[in-house]
């Protein structure tokens, strides 16, 4: 690949702007942020490229990389384009010093444009997507559309989601994003002492920890340390959000964003509600799934421990116990008309139900943690092909369930998905350390 | 061929219409003639037939749109194709009388040219009809799109039969990319092509979606399909899912076609009860099934990428399409998305062959499927033409012959200005342009698009400015908002329009709308902002000197324009019949009988009354 006339390398498919930047050649972003996905909102980072004979304009940020490109970072054409986007945002944004900085560095002084209606926000999306992305907890989304978009809860409406991490404002390059005492007022209010968990908890960088300083993170020694250990906001290192991909331990797959029970039923909680589901070791043992029935109705109260869901697989049964106590809240009815989507998807759409818990922090200490989710499901392996007779690589690949016959099954259901409770209180513990993340912070030059 | 033939079926349930009549009446059911009352007619026509004992002679049937929409109610009898018009149910006991009982054809009712010549009894000779083909359309007014007997009886699901019982999928392919179809939701690409790429795209289930979310103004050729013809769609979707391996299919609709989506869910329910959809399909072992989702909305959903965000249930948003949908579509699958249109070509095509197909239209698409347009093409004509409808045209007719010969010419006998072709984001077409044969090429070249066929078209009272800037108002209102040149660049095309056509506008500043107008096209992240600008830039291109005339002399051409018009009233014509007087809603003009009329130009709004109920043509507007 050749860039403004250089040899360069890149990963094929990875974005161009990675191989832009390490030949050291500036290119302007507002909406990029490394470890995001890339946006290709801000269109600030346009370069021509040419393939054969056509060349078009495309941003950098988000084009894959290809054997054979020639990229051209600093034509006229796309100098002319940048000014123009440039004069855009400081209509929009005409007192913001970072939007100035950019607009000066690609030539732009001042915008011939009207201004519209002055704003802080440049709409970079930085903050949606890091609540979401890294994160994890969606609290932010874009309201509306066109020039009326704004960023906000959805709906407007508070939902509980926030964790109070503080990143997205964080993250915001102009300044438009404020912390707003909202959330922590109403944990101040609402929470009772031994319920008032440490934001860091939620976020998952701590195991359990209780506030003692009524939410007043600036104040709290805790957070003073994870800030200097991580050299950036903690969150931002640690990333809890990008857990919620399935990735494959041994033969099945787990997501460590959530909390398992003993019985391999999943439970992730979102925005006050926590979703149930199934767990892929538990639906690899079954076979194919033909039927899932639900014992609750909707708005029933539940206990931990009580029959949620059966699940049958070839005459199989099997019964998903409530991981935690609460109120039924809905049903996937989805899942419930097409089980066998479950083999497809049975951690993000393949939810069966969803409860309102009662204190789920609590409760989900007695829980696998989404820290030990790994290292349980490996071990639950080991078990399962000694149980088996099997070794773990060619005993146990993809539709080894159908294989085993109905008496072994009986044997290994009682052994690997009957919950046999033996809780033991995790002790509080102070912050871990994670492994040494000595990243530099993000670079936010332009 | 047999259908299912162990599909046992009691027999009421087969339609009463298929045989045993000497006539039927086609009476348009489309959404225009609905809302004219056709069911009304419909009634009335029952009635009528009854009360002459002819109940078991003539048969009513409810079709889909037929497509001359501004004349409607409309009604053909057939097997004589004799076409009447605007039916109101005072019509009803005399035709029925004399056409039904007696024989007599009214012409009173029936179609009369512009020219003023003598009335037309024949459908197929109206000059509406005469140039048109029908492929996508080729049921048009010929069945009761509730009834899957007639649609088979036209030949339907012969070509699901064919591909399934002689075709390999990869030969199906074959035959898509040899006939040159080319997609028909706006962006052209070869639809062969596309079903190749998703075939052989890693990754299962793959999905087949059919795009029903038609949001142009003024367009409504997919829901004409969809409301008059529904298997043709299905059918096409289900051959596609053949080629491309697929067992699932989305029909994503918008939530305004109410019509067209409880006839798609009766097309869908009764082509299960026939096996038609569902599990193994011709008892070759190949299932597929059909979801309806129905989208909000929202334009911008029309879009591939924003479509299928949708469907997944997050906000209707594009992404950048450097990996295309066919390999990453829906949760991240390869899919297959094609407009309705494009489905509905897929039968005829499969049961004709690529050839007949490659046959008609442009170009030559043997060795490079872009180079040329193959097929028809719905339009739907709309504007200051006498006959505004729905119409299927092949490809490479002229733009004059869809003007003058379909559309029958200007209204009021006025001077053509120009057709904007594609919708809100379309371009528009001068007159010396007016012999360009109409392709996917041809209009790109000229700076317009085919889009999903919107076509309007405009006379010299229609003024450029002002077209630019209804579109782009249009577009600000559907654009999502999500990359800045397509969110603040089309608010500030948006604002320099406005300062054009109130007369502030500073020099410099149709420099610098056409400056925005190449960046917000090329750096906007989809193809709704990227084709956004195409009105101002087709305008500037055609008609720079209007604009001109806006910014330096203050002065709106085509008298539009209200902060640069004054109404007067042309003393010479004015005849003092104070018709003008009296609808004036300000109380501007003074006069009196058989006194030459005044205008206040203090009070006036130039709201235009005037001049419109002017019989005299005596309102000058500078």
């Amino acid at each position: 690949m050749k860039i403004d006339g250089r040899e360069a390398k890149a990963e094929h498919r990875a974005p161009l702007l990675g191989a832009i930047r390490s030949l050291g050649i500036h290119v302007p972003t507002l909406c990029h942020l490394d470890g995001l996905e890339p946006y290709g909102v801000c269109r600030m980072c346009v370069v021509e490229v040419k393939r054969g004979k056509r060349t078009r304009l495309v941003t950098s940020c988000n084009f894959p990389s290809e054997e054979g490109l020639e990229v051209f970072t600093d034509t006229e054409r796309v100098r002319q384009h940048r000014k123009i986007m440039a004069e855009l945002l400081l209509a929009r944004c005409p007192n913001v010093p970072y939007v100035q900085e950019l607009a000066r560095s690609v030539g732009v002084e001042k915008s011939r444009f009207r201004m519209v209606e002055a704003s802080d926000c440049v709409m970079c999306g930085l903050c949606v997507r890091v609540c979401d992305q890294i994160v994890g907890a969606s609290a932010l989304s874009f309201i509306d559309r066109g020039n009326q978009r704004v960023v906000g809860t959805p709906w407007y409406v508070d939902d509980g989601a926030c964790i109070a991490c503080g990143a997205c404002s964080y993250v915001c390059p102009t300044g438009a994003m404020h912390m707003e005492e909202q959330t922590t007022e109403r944990w101040r209010r609402e929470l009772a002492a031994d319920q008032r968990i440490c934001r860091y908890a939620r976020m998952g960088l701590v195991s359990y920890k209780i506030c003692p300083n009524d939410f007043r993170c600036s104040e709290c020694d805790v957070d003073q340390r994870l800030f200097e250990e991580h050299g950036t906001h903690p969150v931002l290192a640690v990333a809890p959000g990008q857990r919620s991909k399935p990735r494959p331990v041994g033969p099945f797959l787990v997501v460590e964003d959530r909390c398992y029970s003993r019985s391999h039923a999943w439970v992730k909680m979102t925005g006050g509600h926590a979703r149930i589901g199934i767990d892929d070791f538990a639906l690899q043992l079954l076979g194919p799934v033909e039927q899932v029935t639900v014992h609750s109705r909707k708005d029933a109260a539940v206990k931990t421990g009580d029959a949620a869901v059966t699940v049958v697989a070839r005459g199989r049964r099997m019964t998903l116990r409530f991981p935690v106590a609460g109120t039924v809240a809905g049903l996937n009815e989805t899942v419930l008309a097409d089980p066998a989507m479950l083999a497809q998807d049975c951690y993000d759409r393949g939810w069966i139900l969803r409860i309102r818990p009662t204190d789920f922090y609590t409760q989900s200490r007695l829980l696998i943690g989404r820290d030990d989710v790994a290292s349980w499901i490996a071990e639950q392996t080991q078990k399962l092909a000694q149980a088996l007779g099997v070794e773990v690589a060619r005993g146990l690949e993809p539709g080894f369930g159908a294989k085993i016959a109905d008496k072994d099954f009986a044997r290994l259901g009682a052994l690997f998905l009957e919950d046999k409770p033996t809780p033991t209180m995790p002790t509080p513990m102070a912050p871990r350390t994670p492994p040494a993340p000595q990243t530099p912070p993000p670079p936010r030059t332009i | 061929m047999s259908v299912n033939t162990d599909t046992a079926r009691p027999e009421e349930q087969i339609s009463p219409r298929v045989g045993g009549y000497r006539m039927h009446l086609m009476l348009c059911a489309g959404t225009a003639c609905v809302a004219s009352n056709s069911y009304r007619i419909k009634e009335a026509l029952e009635r009528e037939i009854k009360k002459h004992g002819l109940a078991n002679e003539i048969a009513v049937v409810m079709t889909g749109c037929n497509g001359f929409c501004a004349q409607g109610p409309v009604m053909v009898v057939q097997p004589d194709e004799i076409f009447y018009q605007h039916l109101t149910e005072k019509d009803i006991p005399h035709l029925v009388e004399e056409h039904m009982l007696k024989g007599r054809p009214v012409p009173a009712l029936m179609y009369t040219p512009p020219a003023g010549k003598a009335a037309i009894p024949k459908m197929s000779e109206i000059g509406f009809f005469k140039k048109q083909r029908l492929l996508a359309l080729r049921n048009r007014g010929l069945l009761d799109p509730e009834s899957i007997d007639e649609y088979i009886a036209r030949d339907g699901y012969r070509a699901l039969a064919k591909v399934l019982t002689e075709m390999t999928p990869e030969q199906v392919v074959q035959e898509m990319i040899a006939s040159g179809l080319r997609g028909r939701g706006g962006g052209g690409f070869p639809t062969g092509i596309k079903w190749k790429t998703c075939r052989e795209a890693p990754g299962e289930p793959k999905f087949v979606v059919c795009n029903a979310d038609e949001g142009d103004p003024g367009a409504y050729m997919d829901r004409s399909i969809i409301e008059g013809d529904p298997h043709s769609v299905l059918e096409g979707m289900a051959i596609a899912a053949y080629a491309i391996g697929s067992s699932r299919g989305y029909v994503y609709i918008r939530h305004e076609y109410p019509l067209a989506l409880q006839r798609l869910e009766k097309a869908i329910a009764d082509a299960r009860a026939f096996c038609l959809l569902g599990k193994n399909i011709f008892e070759r072992g190949f299932d597929f099934d059909v979801k309806i989702h129905r989208g909000a909305g929202a334009f911008v959903c029309g879009e591939s990428t924003a479509l299928m965000a949708s469907m997944e249930g997050r906000p209707g948003e594009p992404r950048a399409k450097y990996i295309h949908t066919v390999e990453h579509g829906l949760w991240d699958l390869p899919t297959n998305l094609n407009n309705v249109e494009t489905y509905a070509n897929v039968p005829p095509i499969i049961l004709r062959g690529a050839k007949w197909f490659a046959g008609i239209g442009t170009g030559d698409v043997s060795e490079n499927p872009w180079g040329g347009s193959k097929g028809t093409k719905v339009f739907s004509l709309v504007g200051k033409v006498h006959n505004t409808g729905l119409v299927e045209v092949p490809m490479g007719i002229t733009l004059r012959e869809i003007v003058f010969d379909i559309g029958g010419g200007m209204m009021k006998g006025r001077k053509f200005k120009a057709v904007q072709t594609g919708g809100p984001s379309g371009g528009v077409i001068p007159e010396e342009l007016l012999d360009l044969p109409v392709d996917f090429d041809q209009l790109t070249r000229v700076g317009s698009m085919m889009g999903s066929g919107g076509m309007i078209v405009m006379d010299d009272t229609d003024c450029m400015v002002d077209i630019a800037r209804y579109f782009i108002d249009f577009l600000i209102g559907e654009s999502c908002g999500k990359c800045l040149p397509c969110r603040e660049g089309l608010t500030q095309i948006n604002a320099i329009l406005n300062d054009i056509c109130n007369g502030t506008a500073l020099e410099g500043s149709i420099e610098l709308l056409e400056e925005l107008a190449n960046t917000v096209k090329e750096c906007s992240l989809c193809a709704l902002g990227g084709s956004a600008p195409n009105p101002v830039l087709s305008t500037l291109r055609y008609f720079r000197s209007e604009y001109e005339a806006h910014v330096k002399e203050k002065r709106c051409p085509a008298g539009v324009c209200k902060a640069l018009i004054t109404y007067s009233i042309d003393p010479a014509k004015c005849t003092g019949c104070l018709v003008c007087k009296r609808n004036c809603p300000q109380d501007a003009i003074a006069g009196d009988k058989k006194v030459v009329h005044t205008i206040d130009a203090d009070k006036c709004i130039k709201c235009g009354i005037c001049r419109d109920v002017c019989a005299f043509d005596a309102v000058i507007v500078r």
